[in-house]
C-alpha cells in the first residue's frame, strides 16, 4: 500500500475520531460566542484563533468533521439506497423499464449537480437533514447508472441463468446474486462521491443555502470568514485546507480501491 | 528539428512578452491621459447591485432611487433633513378646508425630448401612479383628483386631510414623465427614461453600465460633469480594489472592515451615512414574547454598543429610537446592556428555556447574518433557546415572516419620504397587526389613536409632538428589539467635491459635484 493511502487513510480515521468523539475533547464551545475576543489570530489559548464572534476556530472545525461527514454519508446512503435499486431495476428488466428508468437518469445527470442541489434546497428550506437529501439526489443518478451497466453485464451470465432455472424470483436474484457482485464497483464510487457530496454540501453552505449560519459546517465556516479575509485569513485559510486535506484524503483511498477492486485495472497492472 | 522548435518557442515567448508590455502600456494609458488632462468632466461611480428599470412607479432598491433622482424631477425634492422642498414648483396654497392643494409650477420646463413639462404632464404621472402596480402605489392613494387648470397650475384634492402630501410628491417614485414618450415607449420606457432632471439618460448596457449625460436645458445650477458613467461592480472587494487603484471616482458601500485600510491612502476620502434602523420585530401572538418581561428582557440582553463597534467595526451606533430621518425623531430610550436583569427577568416570565425562531437574511443588510448569530448567543446566555433560521434570498425570508413562521425576525427601515405617518402606520398600527411590517402584531390603542391624530396635523411642531408621544408609549412596550442605526460608507477620490447625500435613502447624488 503506498504511503500516501496509509497517510489518506490515517487522515479519514482521524476525522472519523473527531466526528465521533469531538465533544469529548474539552475543546471550548464551538457555539459559545465572546464578542470581546472576536478575530484573535491564533495563539497558545485559541490554537487556530477566533472567529468574528469570538468563536474558538479549533473546537469550529473539529465540531464541523461530525456535519460535514454526516453529509458525506449521509448523502451517499440516500444515494446508494434509492440509486441502487432503481439502477438494477433498469438493468435486470430492460426495455421500457430500462427506457423509462434511463431517462429519468439522463434528466437527473443533465443538471448541474450544484444546480440540481441549490433547487431541491431552494424548496425544502435551509437545514442538515434538506442538505442531505439534496446532495443525495446529486448522487443518486450516478449510482443508478454504475448499478445499472453492471447489472445489465451480469444478467447475461451463467449463474443468473442458474439461479433463474432453480426457480429464484427476480428479486432474490437481484439480491442475493447480483448485488454482491455489483458491491465492488458500488464501494469506489461511494468512496468517491463521499468526497464529492462533503465538497457540495460546503459549496451549498458557503452560499448560504444550506445549513444556518451559526453551524460549524466547514462551508459554512468558509463563507462567514470571507468578508474578514483581507484582514484576518486565518478564517478562511483553516477551513479551505481542512476542507482540502479531507477532500485528498478520501480521493486517494478511492483511487486505490478502484485500482484494488476494479478487475479492468487489475489485469492492466499486473 | 529540436532547434527548429526550440526557436519557435522561443519566439513565442517573445511575442507573448511583447503582448504583456503592450497590454500594460494600453492599460496605463487612461491614467495617464486623466493625470495629463486638467480635470476629466467624466465621473466614474460603482453601483453594487443593477435593478430591472428605471420606471418611477416601481421601487425595488436604493441605488434604483439615485438613478432617477438624476434623470427626472418631481414637484418636490428633499433638503438634508429629509424636509420636502419645493422643486418644480414656485408657488403652492391650501385650501380652508385642508383638502385641496393649488401648485404653480416653473414655466417653460422642457422634458430631455423637448415636449414641454405642464400641468397636464404632472396630471398624467399622478394618475399613471394610481393606476400603476408600483409597491409604493400607496403613497398616492389618497389623493382623490388632479386637475389641470391651466398649462403651469395644478390643483390637488386629497380625500381627508394628508399632510403628508408634498413628502410624497418628493419621493423618486413621483419622477414627473413626458405622456408623449411614455405613451409611445410603453413597457420599454422604465429601459429609456425620459425626464427632466439635470442629467439625460444616455445608453444602457444591461450587466456592465448606464450613463447619463448633462442636461443643458436644466434650470437649476448647471452640473459640472459631463457625463456619469454608473457601473455595476456587485463584488465589494472589487469595488474597494478598483478606487485604490484608481479606476474608479466613487464607490458606493464599501465594506466596514476594508474603511480602515482606504482611509490610509491619501488620495481616498470616505463619508460615513448614516442610514436605517435595524431591529428584531418581536412576534407578540405567542410565547415567550407574549410576555412583555421577555420583550424587556431581550433589549437588555443584547450588547448593542459591542456588536456595533466589534462585529459592524463601527459602522453603526446604538439605536435610541424607531425609525430615523423622518420628522418627530426623537431619542425615544435606551435599554441599556444589564444581561443579569434580563435573565431575571425571564425567570420571573417563567420562560427560561423557551424555544425562539430567530429569522435573518443573510445578504440583504450589512454583515446581518453575523449580526444575527450574536443576538441569538446574547439570547441564549439570557437563557432562551434559540435558533436560527438564515434566508439568502429576501423573498423567500418575506414569505416566511408574512405566514407568522417566527418568534423574532430582522428587518431595516429606513424613511424614505421623511414622512413619519407611512412608517409608523405600517409598522406599528393594530390595522396592520400580522402582516407586513407589523407581523410582531404590536397592538396599543393609545398609539393607533395618536397615529390617526398625526396623520391629519398640518402643524409642524404639533405633529413632532404626537410622533414622540407614539414613539415613547410604544418603546415602553418593547414590541422590537432594538439594535442599532447603521452606517454606510462611500468612498471618493480626494478630489471629488460637493457630492450630497439624503439622510433617509442613504443615496448621493453628484449634479452639484466637482473636481
Amino acid at each position: 500500500m503506498p504511503i500516501s493511502v496509509k497517510m489518506s487513510l490515517v487522515i479519514i480515521v482521524i476525522l472519523g475520531f473527531l466526528a465521533l468523539f469531538g465533544p469529548m475533547l474539552h475543546l471550548p464551545d464551538p457555539y459559545g460566542q465572546n464578542i470581546a475576543n472576536a478575530l484573535q489570530l491564533p495563539s497558545s489559548k485559541n490554537w487556530l484563533g477566533t472567529d468574528q464572534l469570538g468563536r474558538d476556530l479549533l473546537s469550529r472545525i473539529v465540531a464541523g468533521s461530525r456535519f460535514s461527514l454526516l453529509i458525506g454519508f449521509g448523502a451517499v446512503s440516500v444515494g446508494l439506497f434509492l440509486g441502487v435499486p432503481f439502477g438494477m431495476l433498469a438493468g435486470f428488466y430492460g426495455r421500457w423499464v430500462d427506457t423509462v428508468f434511463a431517462r429519468v437518469i439522463d434528466i437527473l445527470l443533465s443538471f448541474p449537480g450544484i444546480i440540481l442541489a441549490l433547487a431541491v434546497v431552494a424548496v425544502t428550506g435551509p437545514g442538515i437533514g434538506n442538505l442531505i437529501v439534496a446532495v443525495g439526489l446529486r448522487t443518486l443518478p450516478v449510482f443508478a447508472r454504475v448499478s445499472r451497466a453492471e447489472t445489465l453485464s451480469l444478467r447475461q451470465r451463467d449463474f443468473v441463468d442458474a439461479a433463474r432455472a432453480l426457480g429464484c424470483r427476480p428479486y432474490e436474484i437481484m439480491y442475493w446474486h447480483i448485488l454482491p457482485n455489483i458491491a465492488g464497483p458500488l464501494m469506489i464510487v461511494a468512496s468517491l462521491q463521499t468526497a464529492t457530496a462533503i465538497l457540495i454540501g460546503a459549496t451549498l453552505s458557503f452560499l448560504g443555502v444550506g445549513v444556518s449560519p451559526e453551524v460549524p459546517e466547514w462551508g459554512a465556516i468558509l463563507n462567514a470568514g470571507r468578508p474578514y479575509m483581507m484582514g484576518y485569513p486565518h478564517l478562511v485559510i483553516v477551513p479551505g485546507c481542512t476542507l482540502m486535506i479531507a477532500m485528498m484524503a478520501l480521493n486517494i483511498v478511492g483511487d486505490y480501491l478502484r485500482d484494488r477492486l476494479d478487475p479492468r485495472f487489475t489485469m492492466a497492472k499486473f | 528539428m529540436w532547434t527548429t522548435l526550440k526557436r519557435c518557442q522561443a519566439i513565442g515567448v517573445f511575442k507573448t512578452l511583447g503582448l504583456l508590455v503592450v497590454a500594460f502600456l494600453i492599460l496605463q494609458l487612461p491614467g495617464g491621459v486623466m493625470n495629463a488632462a486638467p480635470a476629466s468632466k467624466v465621473l466614474t461611480v460603482l453601483v453594487p447591485a443593477e435593478f430591472p428599470h428605471l420606471d418611477p412607479g416601481e421601487t425595488v432598491s436604493g441605488d434604483q432611487y439615485m438613478l432617477k433622482y438624476h434623470i427626472f424631477n418631481r414637484l418636490f425634492t428633499f433638503n438634508e433633513k429629509m424636509e420636502p422642498f419645493p422643486d418644480l414648483v414656485t408657488k403652492e396654497s391650501l385650501s380652508k378646508d385642508g383638502t385641496t392643494w393649488t401648485f404653480d409650477l416653473r414655466a417653460g420646463v422642457k422634458f430631455h425630448d423637448g415636449t414641454l413639462l405642464n400641468a397636464e404632464a404632472v396630471k398624467y404621472t399622478i394618475e399613471r401612479l394610481q393606476k400603476g402596480t408600483g409597491n409604493q402605489k400607496a403613497l398616492y392613494t389618497m389623493i382623490k383628483e388632479v386637475q389641470a387648470v391651466s398649462e403651469t397650475r395644478v390643483l390637488i384634492t386629497t380625500n381627508g386631510l394628508f399632510p403628508a402630501l408634498r413628502n410624497n410628491l418628493a419621493h423618486p417614485d413621483a419622477g414627473i414623465v413626458p405622456p408623449s414618450a411614455d405613451q409611445k415607449l410603453g413597457k420599454l420606457f422604465g429601459k429609456q427614461p425620459v425626464g427632466a432632471g439635470p442629467y439625460k439618460f444616455s445608453e444602457w448596457l444591461t450587466g456592465d453600465h448606464i450613463t447619463v449625460v448633462r442636461n443643458d436645458q436644466y434650470y437649476g445650477p448647471k452640473p459640472y460633469f459631463e457625463k456619469i458613467d454608473f457601473k455595476f461592480v456587485s463584488d465589494a472587494t472589487t469595488r474597494t480594489l478598483m478606487l485604490d487603484t484608481g479606476q474608479t471616482d466613487v464607490a458606493l458601500r464599501v465594506p466596514p472592515n476594508d474603511v480602515a485600510r482606504l482611509k490610509a491612502n491619501p488620495s481616498i476620502k470616505i463619508d460615513q451615512v448614516l442610514g436605517r434602523n435595524i431591529y428584531f420585530a418581536l412576534n407578540q401572538t405567542k410565547p415567550p414574547f407574549n410576555d412583555i418581561r421577555v420583550r424587556k428582557a431581550v433589549n437588555y440582553a443584547v450588547d448593542k454598543q459591542a456588536i456595533c463597534d466589534r462585529v459592524l467595526f463601527g459602522a453603526a451606533k446604538p439605536s435610541h429610537s424607531f425609525v430615523e430621518a423622518v420628522q418627530g425623531t426623537i431619542d425615544a430610550g435606551f435599554y441599556a446592556y444589564d444581561p443579569e436583569k434580563a435573565k431575571s427577568l425571564i425567570k420571573e416570565a417563567g420562560a427560561t428555556g423557551a424555544k425562539v425562531v430567530l429569522v435573518t437574511p443573510t445578504t440583504r443588510y450589512m454583515l446581518d447574518s453575523e449580526v444575527s448569530q450574536a443576538v441569538a448567543g446574547y439570547l441564549r446566555q439570557a437563557g432562551l433557546d434559540v435558533e436560527v433560521r438564515a434566508f439568502g434570498d429576501w423573498p423567500s425570508c418575506i414569505d416566511t415572516v408574512r405566514r407568522g413562521e417566527f418568534h423574532m425576525h430582522m428587518l431595516g427601515w429606513g424613511g424614505s419620504t421623511g414622512d413619519p405617518d407611512n412608517a409608523f402606520r405600517i409598522q406599528l398600527h393594530s390595522n396592520n397587526a400580522g402582516k407586513l411590517w407589523n407581523a410582531g402584531s404590536y397592538r396599543n390603542p393609545k398609539v393607533d389613536s395618536l397615529i390617526e391624530e398625526g396623520s391629519k396635523e398640518f402643524d409642524l411642531s404639533k405633529r413632532a409632538k404626537i410622533y414622540a408621544e407614539i414613539q415613547k408609549t410604544a418603546w415602553d412596550d418593547a414590541p422590537w428589539l432594538f439594535l442599532h442605526r447603521l452606517s454606510i460608507y462611500i468612498a471618493y477620490k480626494s478630489d471629488i467635491q460637493g457630492t450630497k447625500i439624503l439622510p433617509g435613502t442613504e443615496m448621493p447624488y453628484f449634479w452639484l459635484a466637482q473636481r
